[in-house]
């Protein structure tokens, strides 16, 4: 300490000239508003700017040239075994040393600034540029900063430059190889986890402070191991830089590595997981360890348990990210093309075969669809980005019709009807427009229009009715031909949700003080005379109901508390018998098709939090086909 | 501490093949290491170099070189330029760390404890290389809190004496009022080993007789232990009690100068008959010259009963022998001309 203590007043005694200098030049700079031509400027905020000026660049100038000279030079000119000649520590001589240039640079800007400082305070700081520069704003605690590395930078290069021994050839291949690591790293990163502004300002600082650390190991190994070598202190400086850089950027590409490297087995929970209409695939996704927001999705082969990373666009949480087609054969999804807010590209991937892959398509989207739409027989999607709604080719990419809407308060919802017909939902200020598109003479003819009640809608499978949830617990039923209402289904002191199920037919559910209470009814919205009647104690309604096939529900019951709806588990309802059976544990969630009008199939898939696993409805057994993880749907059930 | 094997250089004209390295053992060492305890007691003195190699890149500048000096001795390691006497100077002080070998003083390894030995340590270097803005004063006020002793008066005296200005910049003075500065600061904390790295290279005669007249002084007055590097040879032969040569980065010789200056010797043969060489040969010569009808000889390890009895004998009729300097020895070992000639050749230079 004694001996960098010794050093440190040494250097700064040999630049006293600077430290008196500085003042000077920031009262040379308080002189600016005299100059010619700058009448018209405001004399304080010239003067202020031109002294932040000067003590910006004098103590820049300062840091780079100290930082460049102040152990070079001496190592150049071999006067640095003067120093090495006394009972000083190699630690001393670089502490005091590197030391001094950053006092010196420091002092340079704070000297500079006195004078305009003085002014201002004289004339009343408040609203003076050079108050506001220093006080409210990190420029200049930045500025100072920045300064200490401004020095090691400028020493590196200045031992580097001098010295140039073979090291140079590892300073470039570090320099090389860290940077390209990094950015491979941070590209794969952006890529796959999406990193957000605040991650991405976050690893630039680390990365800032590994090069930090990395040029403040690397020039005390310089002076300390190098001594007065200075190819042996070229070495140990590249040496210890590139290992400390190499070091962090590995590990940085090792945890990067880590949380890319995941199946749907390591997410944190599942949160999208809609299963295919033929059953073989799983689409999911999920938040997985790592950064923040980092969330993960996969297509997930039931069969032979091979997951494909996909990189489905997170959509709204009412809209699941992947079309399937209604024969479950193909499915559809959009991935930005590169990182984050880069061009859309829309994938394709035919599920038929366990070892398929997806395929780019060469439909041109300007942003990324909001929702897709695939036809009935796969061949053609419908993609809807803003206000704008456009049918392709899938093969070819080719755009088939395409239109835009104005007004609209939500985004357009297409619904294949055949693959040449699009319904196409509109909402605009509380009412409902049904407009259908004829693909091949792409017109577009308005159908009807309807009051919307505000909440959720349940469409038949053919589209041709809608069942309207309102907020207050009724439910409109409306004939999608001519805009007719064909039932209003309310009861008093109770709330009535309904909602069609895959065979065309509507699921009602009454929930009032006594329990809830299940019946179906046609697509009208009449009475079925032989329905029968599932009920739910009090605290407990039907949340998502599902067709398995023609005589059985599946019925997830969710049980209201204050802290909001809780997954009871899930029921069979039996039509034929009446009879509603418990499926499994409350732990038990099941996966369906992101569409009730799906049917859920006679063996639905269902997650323990642990297994993926498939339940034979006919006789109860339960087949593991796999690790899972617990499913939290972020959707909001329909009922 | 012996030598394993030395190559030789001859006197210009003469040439002798080389030379067992044990001719060339250090004494010191040669005496100490025969028992356990003195090699330690050796490790313990002012300076040591064990085997000391020094490698840039395929080249060996210092090549195994060993050497040691006890409390109060004063050696002069000499070379020509481009020897590796500056490198291994350094590594004895601990700046350069040795590619083999290492170097110990008072005991200590230098490169791992360079720090705290250079508080014992005075060192004079080849070129002045204090900071050129600062003053001798204020190079002064950088070292004295660093030693345990300092002092200050001795060394304003020493400025006063070799009239040197204390407030001029470093930079501004002659380069023999600098290398007077530096031994001041050099001898200011009354240091134990004193390293002088050539330290009057360049400079006029004056200042360098008034640099060694200091020197001395100070060795009358504290007895200190010092390591020369010089090409100064008349210097070092009124300082120095011991010498070592390097040649090529090896130690050719280390000896106490006055035993070197007796085992040398020219023997002149004014008119040589044709028996004489074999005579000669008897002598032990490191190379002969032959110069018209003279012949010279370089006799390395003289042996003045043998040279009466050469003298005595028809061939030796006549032949003289004298003593050679220091310089002559010196360039008689590392001289340019005789590398010319194969070993044990004759030749005439003329």
């Amino acid at each position: 300490m004694r001996g960098a203590a010794a050093v440190l007043r040494h250097e700064l005694a040999q630049r006293r000239l600077l430290l008196l200098a500085s003042p000077l030049l920031g009262l040379l700079a308080l002189a600016a508003p005299l100059l010619p031509g700058t009448a018209d400027a405001g004399g304080a905020d010239l003067r202020d700017t031109a002294v932040l000026f000067v003590a910006l660049a004098l103590s820049g100038l300062t840091a780079l040239l100290l930082g460049s000279s102040v152990i070079g030079a001496d190592l150049a000119a071999r006067r640095l075994a003067f120093f090495f000649s006394r009972p000083l520590s190699g630690a001393a001589i670089w502490a005091g040393k590197l030391g001094a240039a950053v006092i010196c640079a420091w002092s340079a800007a704070l000297l500079a600034l006195l004078p305009g400082l003085l002014v201002d305070v004289a004339a009343g700081a408040g609203g003076s540029l050079l108050y506001n520069a220093l006080v409210p704003r990190p420029l200049l605690a930045l500025w100072l900063g920045a300064l200490p590395l401004l020095v090691l930078v400028t020493h590196f290069g200045g031992v580097i430059l001098r010295t140039r021994s073979k090291w140079l050839a590892l300073d470039l291949a570090g320099a090389v190889t860290t940077a390209a690591v990094a950015l491979v790293t941070f590209r794969r990163l952006q890529y796959w986890a999406w990193l957000d502004p605040g991650w991405v300002a976050r690893l630039a600082a680390a990365g800032l402070g590994l090069a930090s650390i990395g040029l403040l190991a690397a020039s005390a190994a310089q002076v300390i191991a190098g001594r007065t070598d200075p190819v042996r202190g070229h070495r140990s400086l590249s040496l210890t830089f590139a290992g400390i850089s190499l070091a962090g950027v590995l590990a940085f590409a090792a945890v990067a590595v880590r949380w890319l490297a995941i199946g749907p087995q390591n997410l944190d929970r599942w949160s999208f997981a809609a299963v295919s209409p033929g059953q073989a695939w799983v689409a999911l996704s999920g938040p997985a360890p790592g950064p923040p927001e980092y969330a993960a999705s996969f297509l997930l082969h039931v069969g032979s348990g091979r997951s494909l990373r996909t990189r489905f666009a997170r959509g709204t949480d009412d809209v699941f990210p992947v079309a399937f087609s209604a024969d479950g054969r193909r499915a559809v999804w959009a991935e930005y093309d590169g990182a984050q807010e880069s061009s859309p590209v829309v994938l394709l991937m035919d599920l038929d075969r366990p070892a398929a892959e997806p395929v780019r398509t060469a439909i041109l989207e300007r942003e990324l669809p909001g929702r897709l739409a695939i036809s009935p027989h796969g061949d053609r999607v419908a993609a809807v980005e803003g206000k704008r709604v456009s049918v392709y080719e899938l093969a070819g990419g080719r755009l088939l019709a395409t239109h835009s809407f104005e007004d609209l308060g939500e985004w357009p919802e297409p619904v294949f009807m055949g693959e040449d017909r699009l319904r196409i939902l509109l909402s605009r200020w509380n009412v409902v427009t049904v407009a259908d598109l004829d693909i091949p003479s792409r017109k577009l003819v308005a159908v009807a229009t309807f009051p919307d009640l505000g909440w959720r809608r349940s469409l038949s499978p053919d589209a041709s009715r809608i069942a309207i949830n309102s907020p207050a617990g009724a439910v409109a039923v409306f004939d999608l031909a001519g805009g007719r209402q064909l039932a209003r289904l309310s009861q008093q002191g109770a709330r009535v949700r309904a909602n069609y199920l895959a065979d065309g037919r509507l699921a009602r559910q009454v929930v009032g003080p006594d329990g809830a209470e299940l019946v179906l009814l046609d697509g009208d919205g009449r009475r079925l005379p032989d329905s029968p009647r599932f009920r739910l104690p009090p605290g407990a309604a039907f949340g998502w109901i599902f067709q398995a096939d023609a005589d059985r529900l599946l019925a997830r019951e969710d049980l209201e508390s204050r802290e909001g709806d809780l997954q009871a588990g899930w029921k069979l309802l039996d039509l034929r018998r009446g009879r509603m059976l418990s499926i499994g544990p409350r732990s038990l969630q099941a996966l369906m098709p992101p569409s009730p009008l799906t049917p859920a199939g006679k063996a639905p898939l269902f997650t323990d939090g642990t297994h993926l696993l498939r339940i034979d409805l006919e006789t109860g057994k339960r087949q593991l086909l796999g690790p899972a993880r617990p499913f939290h749907s972020v959707y909001r059930p329909p009922m | 501490m012996s030598l394993t094997a030395v190559s030789v250089s001859t006197i210009a004209g003469s040439i002798s093949p080389k030379v067992p390295a044990a001719a060339f053992t250090n004494a010191h060492a040669g005496a100490a290491a025969a028992s356990p305890g003195a090699a330690a007691r050796i490790a313990a003195w002012p300076l040591a170099a064990e085997a000391i190699t020094v490698r840039y890149g395929r080249r060996n500048a210092v090549d195994g070189v060993s050497l040691s000096l006890p409390e109060g001795a004063v050696y002069a390691l000499l070379g020509r330029n481009g020897a590796g006497k500056s490198s291994l100077v350094r590594c004895l002080l601990g700046q350069q760390r040795a590619t083999a070998g290492r170097a110990l003083l008072f005991g200590r390894d230098a490169w791992r404890h360079r720090a705290t030995l250079m508080a014992q340590v005075g060192v004079v270097p080849e070129q002045p290389d204090a900071p050129p803005g600062v003053t001798a004063r204020q190079l002064a006020r950088l070292c004295r809190p660093l030693y345990p002793c300092w002092d200050g008066s001795g060394f304003e005296a020493r400025l006063r004496r070799f009239d040197v200005p204390a407030d001029r910049p470093f930079g501004r003075l002659s380069k023999g009022q600098q290398g007077h500065v530096a031994l001041a600061l050099a001898l200011a904390p009354h240091p134990r080993l004193l390293i002088l790295d050539d330290p009057t290279l360049g400079l006029d005669a004056v200042a360098r007789r008034a640099f060694f007249e200091e020197l001395i002084g100070d060795l009358a007055d504290r007895g200190t232990t010092v390591l020369l590097t010089t090409h100064d040879l008349a210097a070092v032969e009124r300082i120095a009690d011991r010498a070592g040569i390097l040649a090529g980065g090896r130690l050719l010789l280390d000896e106490e100068i006055e035993r070197l200056k007796q085992r040398f010797r020219h023997i002149w043969l004014p008119s040589p008959t044709p028996g004489a060489d074999a005579a000669l040969d008897a002598l032990s010569p490191r190379g002969r010259v032959r110069r018209n009808w003279r012949v010279e000889t370089l006799v390395e390890n003289f042996d003045e009963e043998r040279f009466q009895a050469f003298q005595a004998s028809p061939s030796g009729a006549g032949a003289e022998a004298s003593p050679l300097t220091l310089e002559e020895i010196f360039v008689a070992l590392t001289g340019e001309g005789s590398r010319q000639l194969a070993p044990g050749a004759e030749g005439d230079p003329r």
